[in-house]
């Protein structure tokens, strides 16, 4: 009988969605680059039971009309893109990217992915990887009698030698997309294109947006603690008052039961 | 015939509708742009013409108070200040919307979240998907790389009734309803939350459970009453 059993029932697990994505959220506050999920929500349909406007008796017309919603849906979670803080480390081999840029990866199979964390190591032959062993795209090898090396805002890359002489020995593009908003999130902190995202453009750092590299930095998560803690006390009132329509409406069910005795 | 069993049946029948409408709204409360539904009573309908012979029913009407403006910091999230409403380009029909989460499609079309096109105030502007940052000003105008690129058009609906609320969270236009300029305003970088208070559909989740006991109790008492009656 009752629907508000059900339209209410969709507002709990809407919130379910929602700690759930906000733990998600907490959990990574120390990951670098990674970036916030948010969820968006949608009205579910609404029952039209009667048109406004229709005649009833009396000459009169009813002005308004009856429709009553079935409650809500999780539409979406989007990727929130802002910009995290990016923190001075001092490694030389940790690039931070300010602006919308990604770091384009390769994975063993050959698929791309693309990331804002710019924590790289050299493997054997010199060659800047990331944690896991993906090699950057743009390779760059680091020849073994460098000093060390030093990357400019616009992406070059310089070996150092003894000599003070300092060789290009490559260059790091970063990627933009038409949505960034609408990369998939692969876990490990890799996205990867949809068609939803754009194709991967892959460009010199500094020019249309792309972002500048900045070496010694590393971009911390753009989680904020304190939102996240507030989204989550929202959202546990929220169910509250959504649990609290259930117990009316089954209370009302009892009343119903005891009509006729 | 006592008609007073029945009309206990019609109150508990509004109450239970407006539990219905109450719960809605408590769902919706993170739902981006959405607009609660108002519970309105009125009596009409029945079996005469007098007073005495109406009963209650239910109609519902759409409360488009304005919601709080939240922060998000995205440049293609626009939230609307005071009435009015973005459009959009359905799948049959032009369809308004308040939820202003907009994205930007490959070939640099502004889009809502179901990829329906957002309509410019005049010719379509299209954006540069690799240019710069996107402006909008208060009045809706767009502009990339300090280049004006258009207008997105605002509108405001008036009639008894003018819109109602489809399945996708925006609404369609009925016949009969004006359409013309709103003078909204539009706020980058902000989304506009649900105008639902918890607190006020709380109150109304009690007094319509207190009202349904009441009706139910008032069938009781006409049933025992009629009992009595017949022994």
């Amino acid at each position: 009988m009752i629907r508000s059993l059900y339209t209410a029932a969709s507002g709990m697990k809407a919130q379910q969605f929602q700690v759930d994505t906000i733990a998600n959220n907490i959990a990574n506050v120390n990951t670098s680059g990674f970036k916030k999920s948010r969820l968006s929500f949608r009205s579910l349909l609404y029952q039209t039971y009667r048109e406004p406007g229709l005649p009833l008796a009396n000459q009169q017309n009813d002005v308004t009309g009856l429709q009553i919603g079935s409650g809500t849906e999780v539409s979406g979670s989007r990727k929130m893109m802002l910009q995290g803080v990016l923190e001075l480390t001092g490694n030389q081999l940790d690039f931070g990217v300010e602006g919308q840029g990604f770091f384009e990866i390769a994975l063993p199979n050959g698929e791309l992915r693309y990331t804002r964390n710019g924590t790289f190591r050299q493997d054997f032959n010199g060659r800047l990887v990331t944690a896991e062993g993906y090699l950057l795209t743009d390779q760059v090898s680091v020849p073994p009698d460098a000093q060390g090396i030093s990357v400019s805002a616009d992406g070059q890359v310089f070996a150092q030698e003894d000599n003070n002489v300092q060789t290009q020995i490559g260059t790091i593009r970063l990627s933009t997309f038409a949505n960034a908003t609408g990369l998939k999130a692969m876990g490990g902190n890799y996205y990867a294109p949809t068609v939803s995202s754009g194709q991967a453009q892959s460009q010199q750092p500094g020019v249309q947006g792309t972002g500048t590299v900045k070496q010694g930095y590393l971009e911390r998560s753009n989680v904020e603690t304190v939102d996240e803690l507030v989204a989550l006390i929202v959202a546990q009132r929220n169910y509250e008052v959504n649990s609290r329509a259930i117990r009316v409406s089954d209370e009302m069910l009892q009343q119903v039961n005891q009509l006729v005795r | 015939m006592n008609v007073g069993l029945y009309r206990t049946v019609a109150a508990m029948r509004t109450n239970q509708q407006r539990i219905e409408i109450v719960s809605s709204n408590l769902a919706n409360t993170e739902t981006t742009g959405f607009k609660r539904m108002l519970h309105v009573a009125h009596g009409v309908e029945g079996w005469g013409n007098d007073r005495e012979h109406q009963q209650v029913v239910t109609g519902t009407r759409l409360d488009m108070d304005q919601g709080i403006l939240q922060r998000t910091g995205e440049d293609l999230d626009l939230a609307l200040e005071g009435a009015g409403f973005f459009v959009v380009d359905g799948p049959n029909e032009e369809l308004l919307t308040r939820q202003g989460q907009f994205q930007l499609s490959q070939s640099g079309q502004l889009i809502d979240r179901d990829s329906n096109p957002v309509q410019w105030a005049g010719a379509r502007g299209v954006l540069d998907p690799n240019g710069g940052a996107i402006k909008v000003d208060n009045r809706g105008g767009v502009i990339q790389g300090g280049l004006p690129v258009g207008r997105l058009r605002v509108v405001d609906v008036f009639g008894t009734d003018p819109i109602e609320p489809n399945d996708e969270g925006s609404y369609r236009v009925r016949a009969g309803a004006q359409v013309v300029e709103s003078d909204a305003i539009v706020t980058q970088g902000f989304i506009e939350r649900a105008n639902v208070q918890a607190v006020d559909e709380l109150v109304e989740l009690i007094a319509a459970q207190r009202a349904f006991d009441s009706a139910a109790q008032a069938f009781r008492t006409i049933d025992q009453s009629y009992r009595r009656l017949h022994q």
